[in-house]
This record gives structure tokens, sequence and C-alpha cells, in this order.
């Protein structure tokens, strides 16, 4: 039985990108096309919940089934599609997703989380799970300050996984999404190691089959001739970030085929391509004759090999140093409000009324934001960042929890 | 092999809870005493880390396995303590809880959760799963502002179990905690008819056995002879609002004994109780001979096979939709309040005839309070109601799956 999968970040981002209906209407048209033959699609970014409800009356002739993952202001974005069943669904909001004065970044209004569809496929349950994971916006590391969320993000996508996919009833495990991580990211490694998900792009057996229009390198996202990519320094030649990972409970699937495609729109004469990224195509076969593995009886929880726990040793110094950050920020905030109580009283009888009122309203709402982070967004986030840490801890057995 | 568990709400509210300090002691002071033999406790309401600390410190060497569940401001309040060791930890936060002008309730900034603990004992994996659902201050339905979002995290809750516990790796699954819901209410109703849990107190095999100074009746809250309860319209005699509930993968786990304990402490003289809940103590007996079986059912579908449990779904349908368009209409009151406030902002604001101390004080006290219900307003209107009714919304959505019925709200 073979298993056609795709996952694609459409950038329906309203007001900020670029032709977002033209771009829908050509991804729409490319999936209703005889020729693609898709079982399952994940896509992120789809923000506005009209585009959502637009694609799948488009597609429910060809995909009947889809679910959207409903969460926080905007998000969360992700939803699937899929011509078998969607038997059950299931979601996991990160508690950590960036933080609320960032509004031109704007990821802690998204509601990003790992969502589950387990679908139905020929009397096989396939565990499909979508992602989107922080974004990253400074690409190195002294500047990221969003590190330590995104290797929270990767640690609680690990738990929901690693809880939701139960050995008896799950034939195939499927991550697909954005992860906004390289294979060289802390995140990536750990998600490797702890979950031992195969990469389908590296473990493909028909190395030779990719997207002529796109090139064999595997990269999916700032491509140099993508016209909706700002460029920036540290950009070379692009990056792999979005992925498809898949594990058997019988190791009975192989990836025949995968590739990064969907780039540029064929026949159009105004240069329209998909989205600022690449969509990732995977074709699997599942070969239904092996005979069913005894399960191996848990006696013990999996020992994790040498170079993940140094991973995610280094993965807890990280949360720390995160909770460090925040206890900083958090005095920060204070000095911030005592300096503003200072500005809020003073030059009042010096300025114009309406200068004295804008500084004054400017003050007041900063006083506000300020004690909201001294008092509930830093302490939550530094509770968040503890109860990460101490999950990790557990699983290297050390017994030091922060309290 | 036995199986001791206890569950105890210990009511730890710093400031606001009597005896702290003493009814702590007292508890740690039963756990350590040679005839009591718990092999998991599971306690809530423990908002201190200071006193989670305290309690771990002074029984670890009986219990020497135990997790705290942090989260949100100064919660979650639920941790564990095991005999046996803890070998993995997973938790789940409710999305809604309670809403955060309820300064008085509190619950919004509890970070209230349902934490699993999988404990292994003698090569079995058990997981134990404590909770904490959002208080119920009303007590009657129309009244009960909160009915939404505990019918959603009992979804959630619900969600979480069936996720994590694996047919496969764990032989048995214990929820115990304070549900804050009776068996005659719907969340608990729809627990029970999707998961399927045996509840200890009501399958005891031996139901002559319970603790003397409390009684048979299984009430663990709002006891008459409670001195921390405060009595309001709709006591009668009590709640059963505490729960050990238990699934065994082989049907070989059968429960001996379960009761409400803990209520006075023992040889104290200022009458002292242990907390305004009684715990619950259950003594399960696992049954090895029994052979494993092997034979999972294949997951045709994730249809609910009877039909009472459907109509519950469709009622908790139902009422996060009354909950939902409830939102909108809480949304338009702030709205509404936004206008006023600002029109209060700008009036009375000094008049050149009187210029008296107590006018210019009232003044900036006016101001300040239509700023602050502005910016709360403000913050209801853009981010809480919004997010609150996509949460509300998804959970439907989940629910509507489980019945196979495609209409899924936006």
């Amino acid at each position: 039985m073979q298993l056609r999968v795709l996952t694609l970040n459409i950038w329906g981002v309203h007001y900020v990108s670029k032709l977002i209906s033209q771009r829908i209407q050509a991804l729409i048209e490319h999936l209703i096309d005889p020729d693609t033959n898709y079982d399952i699609i994940g896509l992120q970014e789809v923000w506005s919940k009209k585009d959502f409800i637009y694609l799948r009356d488009q597609l429910k002739i060809i995909y009947p089934h889809s679910y959207y993952f409903l969460s926080g202001l905007i998000g969360s974005g992700c939803c699937m599609f899929s011509k078998y069943p969607i038997i059950g669904v299931y979601e996991h909001r990160y508690t950590l997703n960036g933080f609320p004065h960032k509004i031109q970044h704007g990821d802690w209004f998204c509601g990003k989380l790992i969502g589950l569809c387990k679908i139905l496929v020929n009397g096989k349950i396939v565990n499909v799970y979508n992602t989107h994971l922080h974004a990253n916006y400074h690409h190195v590391i002294p500047k990221d300050i969003y590190l330590g969320h995104r290797v929270c993000q990767a640690y609680e996508l690990i738990q929901f996984i690693e809880s939701t996919s139960s050995a008896d009833t799950t034939d195939l495990t499927i991550l697909l999404g954005d992860l906004n991580l390289t294979t060289q990211d802390l995140g990536f490694k750990l998600i490797r190691g702890i979950l031992q998900l195969n990469d389908s792009f590296l473990h493909r057996i028909n190395k030779d089959v990719f997207d002529p229009t796109v090139g064999n390198n595997g990269l999916t996202c700032d491509l140099l001739d993508n016209p909706y990519v700002t460029p920036h320094p540290y950009q070379g030649e692009g990056e792999r970030i979005d992925y498809i990972l898949f594990r058997s409970r019988n190791d009975n699937v192989k990836c025949l085929e995968a590739y990064p495609t969907l780039h540029k729109v064929p026949n159009n004469p105004a240069g329209l391509h998909y989205s600022d990224h690449l969509a990732i195509y995977a074709l699997f076969e599942i070969d239904e004759k092996i005979p069913e593995k005894n399960s191996i009886s848990h006696k013990n929880i999996e020992i994790l090999d040498e170079e993940t726990q140094n991973d995610l040793r280094a993965a807890c110094i990280l949360v720390q140093q995160s909770i460090q950050r925040a206890q900083r920020h958090r005095l920060f905030c204070i000095l911030a409000v005592m300096i503003l109580i200072f500005f809020l009283f003073s030059f009042n009888n010096y300025l114009f009324t309406i200068l004295i009122i804008f500084k004054n309203l400017f003050s007041l709402i900063c006083i506000a934001i300020c004690i909201w982070f001294i008092g509930l967004g830093k302490p939550v986030e530094r509770n968040a960042l503890s109860s990460i840490h101490n999950a990790m801890h557990l699983r290297l057995r050390l017994s030091q929890f922060t309290y | 092999m036995q199986l001791r568990i206890l569950t105890l709400n210990i009511w730890g509210v710093r400031y606001l809870a009597k005896l702290i300090d003493e009814r702590l002691h007292a508890l740690v002071t039963h756990l350590i005493s040679p005839e009591v033999n718990y092999d998991i406790i599971g306690l809530q309401e423990v908002w201190s880390k200071t006193d989670y600390l305290y309690i771990r410190d002074h029984i670890k060497n009986i219990y020497p396995h135990s997790y705290y569940f942090l989260s949100g401001l100064f919660g979650s309040g639920c941790c564990m303590f095991s005999k046996h060791p803890i070998i993995g930890v997973y938790e789940h936060l409710y999305t809604l809880n309670g809403f955060p002008h309820k300064i008085q309730h509190g619950d919004y900034f509890a970070g209230k959760l349902i934490g699993l603990c999988k404990i292994l004992i003698n090569n079995h994996v058990i997981n134990v799963y404590n909770t904490h659902l959002h208080a119920n201050y009303h007590h009657v339905v129309p009244k009960d502002i909160y009915l939404g979002h505990r019918i959603c995290q009992a979804y959630e809750l619900i969600q979480f179990i069936e996720s994590t516990s694996s047919a496969d790796t764990t032989h048995l699954t214990i929820l115990l905690g304070d549900l804050n819901l009776t068996t005659n209410d719907l969340g608990f109703q729809l627990i029970q008819g999707v998961l399927q849990f045996h509840d200890c107190f009501l399958d005891r095999i031996n139901k002559d056995i319970f603790d003397p100074t409390v009684g048979n009746n299984g009430f663990t809250c709002d006891i008459p002879g409670n001195p921390y309860v405060s009595p309001h319209p709709h006591h009668g005699e009590g709640e059963r609002i505490d729960y050990i509930l238990y699934r065994g993968r082989n049907d070989n786990v059968k429960c001996l004994e379960a009761y409400p304990t803990l209520h006075k402490v023992p040889n104290n003289l200022k009458g002292l109780h242990y907390s305004d809940h009684l715990a619950i103590y259950a003594l399960l007996e696992i049954n090895d001979e029994i052979p494993e079986n092997k034979k999972i059912k294949p997951l045709q579908n994730m249809e609910i096979t009877d039909e009472k449990t459907r109509t519950l779904l469709s009622d908790a349908c139902i009422i996060v939709e009354e909950t939902i368009q409830r939102i909108q209409r809480q949304r338009m009151f702030c709205t509404f309040g936004v206008f006023i406030l600002v029109f209060i902002l700008f009036s009375i604001n000094g008049n050149p005839l009187s210029n008296s101390y107590l006018y210019t004080i009232f003044t900036i006290i006016k101001n300040l309070f239509c700023l602050i219900g502005i910016a709360v307003s403000i913050w209801f209107i853009c981010l809480g109601k919004p997010v609150e009714r996509n949460a509300l919304s998804s959970i439907q959505n989940a629910m509507r799956i489980r019945l196979q019925a495609p209409h899924f709200t936006y």
C-alpha cells in the first residue's frame, strides 16, 4: 500500500503576505489536478478561518475529511486534509510561545500547538502530527531570544508524540510541518534522538527523484530565487526547516521518494510562487506482508544513547539560562516601573497640554504592561520553563528539581 | 499484589486557609506512622512550593519518589508521592480555567492541569493521574458561570487519559483527585461513559469497612462536622467530589476497600482537622495469575457504542455552545463598558470654583479606576474573550468528531 503525504507552510498572513488569494487558488488547482494524488495534506499558517473554509469547500470532493486546530487569538494555522477518515483528534498547545510585546513577531498570539489527527487507512491507524514551532527571526544564537521557548516546544512535542502514539494501536507515526529547526539545531537532535523518527528526505530510497524546478538540496525556506523572501545576512542558499518524519510500529514502512516541491506556479506569467516556503512531498510504501512484531514488554523506560543524553543536558542548561533571563527581565520591568512613575509625575507644568496627555497615557500603558509582566507574565513563563526543566531532569534520572 | 492509594485536597491556600502549618504537620505525622502503609499519595491544593518541599523532606525516608506539577502563576497545587520509582511524567494544562477578574476565586491563576506519573511497581507500569478541576462556587446550574469551563476540562481530561494510557504498556490506570463533580454531574458521567473507569467507592468489595469517625456515606466535602466549611444553602450532608477511579488492562484488578478518611486529627485537643476535604483511601488488589489478554480490539472507529454516552456528549456540546454565545454578549458588555468609562474619565475632572483637596483625590482615584477598567475591558474584548471562544470551539469540534457529526465551529 502506498501513501502520499504533503506539507506546506502557505504564508497566509493577511495584510502582511502578498497575493494570498492567488496563491491559495493556485494551490487548490494543484491539489484537485488528477495527476497529483495525495492521501494526506498538512498545511501551516492558514491563519484566516475563511481561507480554511474556502480550501475545504474546494477540495472536499477529493479530500472529504479535514480538521482545523483552533487555538489562541488567531491560530493555530495548522489544518489537515485527508482522503481517509479522521477518526480522532487531539492537540497540545505549547506552553511557551514568545512574548506579547513582540507584536511585530506575533507568535505569542498564535496559539501554536502540535495537532494530531488519527487517520484510518485501509484498517491501519496512522497518527499524523502537524506542527509549527516558534519562528527564528535572528538566526544566530546570541541574538535568538526565542531559543529557550523553541527548545521547550521541541520537548513538549516529544512528550506529546511519545504519549499519544501507543505501540499497540498506532501502525504508523508521521510528524510533518514547519519545525523552524535545522538538522543541526538542538531541538531537532532531541526530537530524533528520543523519538527515533526517520527523516523522509534523508532516508528516501530513490535519491534521484526530485522536482527539477527546485533542485535536490532539500532546502525548504529562504531560497534565493523566491520573490517573497527578504534577504538577510545568514541566508546562505536557504534552510531545511520543513520536514516529514516517520516511524512505523513494525518497521514495515519505507520512504520511496521525498523532495521539496511547489515553488513556481506553472503557466503563470506574473511569476507567482505558491508560498515563501516550499512544500515537502513524501511517498511511503507500507509492506503489509511483514508479520506483526511481538511488542516488547517495557520493564524500564528506554535508555537514551550517549549523544542524546548530552543533547538533553545541553537543553537543560539552555532552559536554565532562559529562566535566569526571565528573572532579569522582571528586575528590568521593576526598574522601568519606578522610572515611569517618576516620569508620569514630572514635567506636568512645563509642557503643552496635549504633550502632557500623551506622555501620561504612554506612561500609564507602559506601567500597566510592566506590572503585568512582573505579576503574571514572567512568573508564569518561569513556572513553565521550570516544569519542562524538571521533566527533562526526570528523563535524565537526576533528582534536582527547581521550584 | 496489593496497592494502597490516598488522595487529599489539603486546602493549602496561604493567607486564607486556617492553621496550614499545624494541619501539614498532622498530615506528615500520619504519613510516617508505621501502621499507615500507602504506596501512592496524590495531594491537591499544595499551592506553596515551600509546603511541598516541607512534606517531601519529612516523608522522603518512606516515600523517596515525588513530583510537583508546576504551572500557571502559583500552581498547579497537584503533587505525587510514591514508594516506587516514577519513571515518567507528563501533564496537560487545562485550556479554560475561569476568568482573571474573578480574583476572589483565583482559579484562573492556578494553572490547573491533569498530571500523569508513570510508576513502576514490580514490573507493572501504573499510570496515576492527579487532577483538580475548577471549583463549583454556585452549586446550582443557572448560576454556575464556570459550568462550560468545567465540562471542557472534563473533556480534556478524557482526551488526555485516553491518549496517554496505552493498552500495551499500561497495566493499571488510576485517576485520583478533586474533580469538583458529583456523580450526577454531566462531566462525571462523560468521564465514566467514555473511559469506563471503576469507581473505588462504589465497586469496593468489603462495603462494611470504613473509617468509624467519618461514616459510610462516601462524602468528601462540605461535611457538617468540619470547622473549616462555610455553610451554604445547598449544603445537605456533604458531597462526594473526590475520587479514586481505576481500570486494569487485564480486568485483573479489584478494589477491596475504599472509604473517606482523615477527618479529625487524633489526640488533638484543639479540634484540629486535616483539611476542609476528606481524604479517600483505596486498597486495590492486582491478580497476577490471570493470563495477559493480548487481543486488542481493532480500532475501526471512534464511535461511542452506547446511546447514553452519545446523549451525554450531545448535551455537553449544547452547554459549550451556550457558553460560546455568552461570550459574544460579554464582549458587547465590555465594549459598552469602555464607552461609559471613557465618558466618566473625561467628566467631573475639576471645577475651578471648588479646587479642594478631597476633590483632587477623588478625581485621581476616579481616573485611575477608569483607566484600569478600560485596560481590562480592552484586554477582554481583544484577547481574553476571543482566546476563550477559540478554546471552547476547539473542544466542541473535538466532541463532534467523536459523535461523527461533521459540523465544526470556526
